[in-house]
């Protein structure tokens, strides 16, 4: 298990966004976390990233407790997240994006200044092809289109040292075609080996990508299989229709 | 809330109760005492902090002399600044209940504050204050310093019989710097010269190049400047050297700080016009106080806190009274002959004096 | 013609010691998102360290300088982590934190009086001497230096932002400090070193200004409010801009008062202020920094 999350719970004010959700993302796999609108999905994302302060409960990653960890320094362990409403810096480049990615999980700041420069520009190049990212690298990130900048994202995950994606409706809002570019993409990474959590709404686009699924419904894990499984399981069909 | 935090804020409840308990009794204790409060206001922080500070000690030097048993002294600060001088006036008389009071420096703050003094039939004395408004804002206010007319004419008599005859001016542009360049080219121009510049600068400031670079364009055989802190006074000269100007420089009294000696041989030369030095028995008297030599306007809060406390001996007790006193007294101060005419002005003389190897010396008429 | 030639240059010195100051201000703001006014309070002490190193203990001036920047360098992080941080840890918001510089700023001026007492300071490195004058322009060596010396820090300081990761990572943490976190940069970190630079910064500005003018404890307000204003001009969250903007400030205050009358000089300056919050607020150089729009 790289990623274990047990009794996780927290409330704002009155609001339980999580009631005592348990799941684990194994190794290797396309994991997805599906549900309704309001079940919990986004906030257990910022609990496991450390956004969010939980109220009790244990995450482990790759079998070490990190609840204890602040923000970055959950970050340099090697997971890379995405949010599901685009963040990017406003006064950056797709360069600059790339290269903090790149770099900013050691602070080492004044040295390698010079050095590297080259294999640096290289494997930058080489992250935007994977994505399919068309642009020249000293665009500003406010002059790309919605459907770029999603996929600046996506680059300064990967990017980004890592052993764990966490992706927050990677398709949300894109057109068919760059929906089934990314979902080639990820296809393409968990085959060179990497571990995928993603968030998803749209039931079709998990179905024949991920290999286990777990449905959340206010704050708590109600379901949890393969895709067939669930598509089967009255109790998925009833959250989602219920609300 | 947790149990720790509602102790705590117990405790300084408490704590509070009963300061402002004991507070409370002293005052009435006083009250009942019949004591006559004095007040002294100045700025003692800020700009105009180094004048303010002497003269408050100027004034508690006679205050501690006197050492009468039923005066108080209270003493504010009006941080150089014209609207803490009315909010510190208020105080006293609401609060302190003066009966007079030995300040403000800053003409603008006196004249704010005198209003307030002469609603509440509070003497002001003033030991620095030399707008010519002052002369009409009230029967209870004095002062121990000549107005600028005195020092506007000398001025403007001293430059013209030193044979110059194209002068610019340079001052301050509030009511001091105005009304003393006012005086300056009435004067002036009517003994035949001619004023050729004619730059303000706001107090405070720090860079008067441009005005300076005008002056210089203007080309004047001598520029009388005009400033009150110290720190411009030092900040104008400096310029006045690094920008190459050759005219004669006069001063205004302001100039007269030691802080300008530190400038080395560039202020060699310059003449300031000083009302007349204090007194040598004040000088010493002064020394051996506080261990330096009295700076300006010490004297003449020396002079105001004598007269106040010569009011009192004589059996005065209320403003009004002290007022009546003032009117009718005559003495030899620290700072001068001391004589209050019907406007509660003094006289005063003035002296030029000269920056010469590094020292302020006084020029012989 | 010379009285033009003189006022450009009088601006050119006027707005070197505004971006002295508005270079470290400038670096600390954008990186923070916050006013931190106490840094005039850096220049000024830095001021007064040289003058109690210099001319009260005579040390030696080049060592002098030197312990003055290590000085207020750390000055400017105690800042930081003693009141900022915890400030912030506690949800303080944006105004609160320019009340405590602003308290931070008087506290230590009235600190310095206490110390060293209201009376001008003078430093006394360099002799008072007339100026070299040269076609019709007249100007101080120690003047040419600061000139240099802001223009060298405009050339570091654009590199340092454009080109070095730690400068990188400051605009990153000045755009969006929650991406700067989720992608692993530790924005605490990034801070103290603003705080750092810019408050060593600051102590470059101190040692000029102590040699080119006096020091009296409350300078440190006006110098922040010109400061400011030249970086507001410039951009305000162009670190290198803010030095372009103190020099428009300090040329549009010397030429201005040659139209009109010189008490307006101020006036000059707070007009300017308002028109670019006003019309531009992103200042001469700044970006205006879009909106993503969905």
């Amino acid at each position: 298990m790289i990623l274990s999350c047990r009794d996780i719970y927290k409330r704002f004010g009155g609001i339980k966004a999580i009631d005592g959700c348990t799941f684990a993302v194994e190794q290797n796999k396309i994991t997805a976390i599906i549900g309704p609108n309001g079940s919990g999905k986004t906030t257990m994302f910022n609990v496991i990233s450390k956004l969010v302060k939980m109220d009790r409960g244990i995450i482990e990653f790759n079998g070490k407790d990190v609840t204890p960890l602040k923000d970055y320094e959950f970050a340099r362990l090697g997971i890379s997240r995405t949010f599901q409403d685009v963040k990017l810096f406003q006064n950056l480049t797709i360069k600059e994006h790339l290269q903090i990615a790149i770099s900013a999980s050691n602070e080492r700041f004044f040295l390698n200044l010079l050095k590297g420069k080259a294999s640096e520009t290289m494997f930058i190049n080489e992250v935007l092809d994977l994505v399919g990212l068309d642009k020249q690298i000293d665009t500003y990130a406010t002059d790309l289109s919605y459907g770029q900048r999603k996929l600046l994202d996506l680059a300064i995950a990967i990017a980004k040292p890592h052993t764990l994606l966490m992706l927050d409706e990677p398709v949300a809002g894109v057109n068919p075609r760059l929906r089934d570019s990314i979902k080639e993409i990820l296809r393409e990474l968990n085959d060179r080996g990497e571990s995928i959590l993603l968030i998803e709404h749209d039931m079709n686009f998990v179905m024949d990508l991920v290999d286990h699924i777990f449905v959340m419904d206010a704050g708590r894990v109600i379901a949890e299989g393969v895709p067939e499984e669930i598509q089967k399981n009255p109790n998925v069909l009833e959250a989602y229709l219920g609300k | 809330m947790t149990k720790g935090k509602i102790f705590i804020i117990f405790l300084v409840a408490l704590g509070v109760l009963f300061t402002a308990g004991c507070a409370d009794t002293e005052q009435s204790e006083e009250a009942v005492e019949d004591v006559i409060v004095i007040g002294i206001m100045g700025p003692y922080t800020g700009g105009a902090a180094a004048y303010g500070n002497a003269a408050k000690d100027g004034a508690m030097l006679a205050f501690d002399e006197a050492d009468l048993p039923n005066v108080r002294v209270v003493v504010e600060d009006t941080k150089s600044e014209t609207r803490e001088a009315a909010t510190v006036m208020n105080k006293m008389v609401s609060v302190d209940n003066v009966q007079a009071v030995v300040g403000d420096l800053i003409s603008a703050a006196t004249l704010a504050a005198a209003p307030i003094a002469v609603q509440n039939q509070v003497v002001m004395i003033s030991p620095a204050s030399t707008s010519t408004d002052i002369s009409d804002a009230g029967e209870y206010i004095f002062r121990t310093i000549p107005g600028d007319d005195g020092q506007g004419l000398f001025a403007a008599n001293a430059m013209h019989e030193k044979g110059f005859t194209n002068v610019a001016l340079l001052y301050t542009n509030d009511q001091y710097g105005n009304g003393l360049a006012n005086i300056i080219t009435k004067e002036f121009t009517a003994l035949g010269g001619t004023i050729v510049a004619d730059e303000t600068y706001e107090a405070g400031s720090s860079d008067m190049r441009t005005q300076l670079s005008k002056i210089r364009n203007a080309d004047p055989d001598a520029i009388y400047v005009v400033s009150n802190t110290p720190d411009t006074s030092v900040a104008l000269l400096r310029q006045i050297t690094e920008m190459n100007i050759a005219s004669q420089i006069f001063g205004s009294e302001g100039l007269k700080v030691a802080s300008i000696l530190e400038l080395g041989s560039s202020v060699e030369g310059i003449i300031i016009t000083s009302v007349s030095p204090e007194s040598d028995e004040f000088r010493q008297k002064y020394m051996d106080a506080y261990g330096e030599q009295p700076p300006a306007f010490a004297a003449q809060a020396y002079d105001a806190a004598t007269a106040i406390i010569m009011a009192i001996e004589q059996g005065a007790t209320t403003g009004e009274q002290i007022k009546n006193s003032l009117y009718e007294m005559e003495f030899d101060g620290a700072s001068g002959h001391i004589i209050f005419d019907e406007k509660g002005d003094v006289e005063g003389g003035y002296v030029l004096v000269e920056v010469l190897n590094g020292t302020f010396v006084t020029m012989e008429e | 013609m010379s009285l033009l030639a003189q006022s450009i240059i009088n601006g050119l010195i006027t707005g070197s010691i505004y971006a002295l100051v508005a270079a470290g201000y400038s670096l600390i703001y954008s990186t923070n998102n916050f006013m931190h006014f106490a840094h005039g309070i850096s220049v000024v002490a830095a001021g007064y360290m040289v003058y109690w190193l210099f001319t009260v203990t005579g040390t030696p001036f080049y060592l002098t300088c030197i312990l003055t920047i290590f000085f207020s360098a750390f000055f400017g992080l105690a800042m930081y982590r003693l009141i900022y941080l915890p400030l912030q840890k506690r949800g303080a918001s944006n105004v609160i934190l320019l009340i405590a510089s602003i308290g931070i700023l008087i506290f230590f001026q009235n600190v310095i009086q206490i110390i060293f007492g209201s009376g001008v300071k003078l430093v006394g490195y360099i002799e008072v001497v007339s100026g070299v004058t040269f076609a019709g322009i007249t100007m101080t060596p120690l003047q040419i230096v600061i000139l240099v010396v802001s223009f060298i820090i405009f050339i570091l300081l654009y590199q340092f932002m454009q080109k070095t990761k730690l400068g990188r990572n400051m605009r990153a943490v000045s755009n969006n400090r929650e991406l700067a976190s989720i992608v692993g940069i530790n924005h605490i970190r990034v801070s103290d070193y603003s705080f750092l630079i810019g408050s060593a910064l600051a102590g470059v500005a101190g040692i000029l200004v102590a040699l080119e003018q006096n020091l009296s404890p409350f300078m440190g307000t006006n110098l922040m409010i010109k400061g400011f204003t030249g970086a507001v001009i410039g951009g305000i969250n162009n670190v290198p801009g803010s030095i372009v903007g103190s020099f428009v400030l300090g040329m549009a205050e010397n030429l201005g008062i040659l139209v009109l009358p010189s008490g307006y000089k101020d006036a000059i300056a707070f007009s300017l202020l308002f028109l670019f919050l006003l019309f531009k607020p992103t200042g001469i150089l700044g970006k205006k920094e879009g909106r993503f729009d969905k």
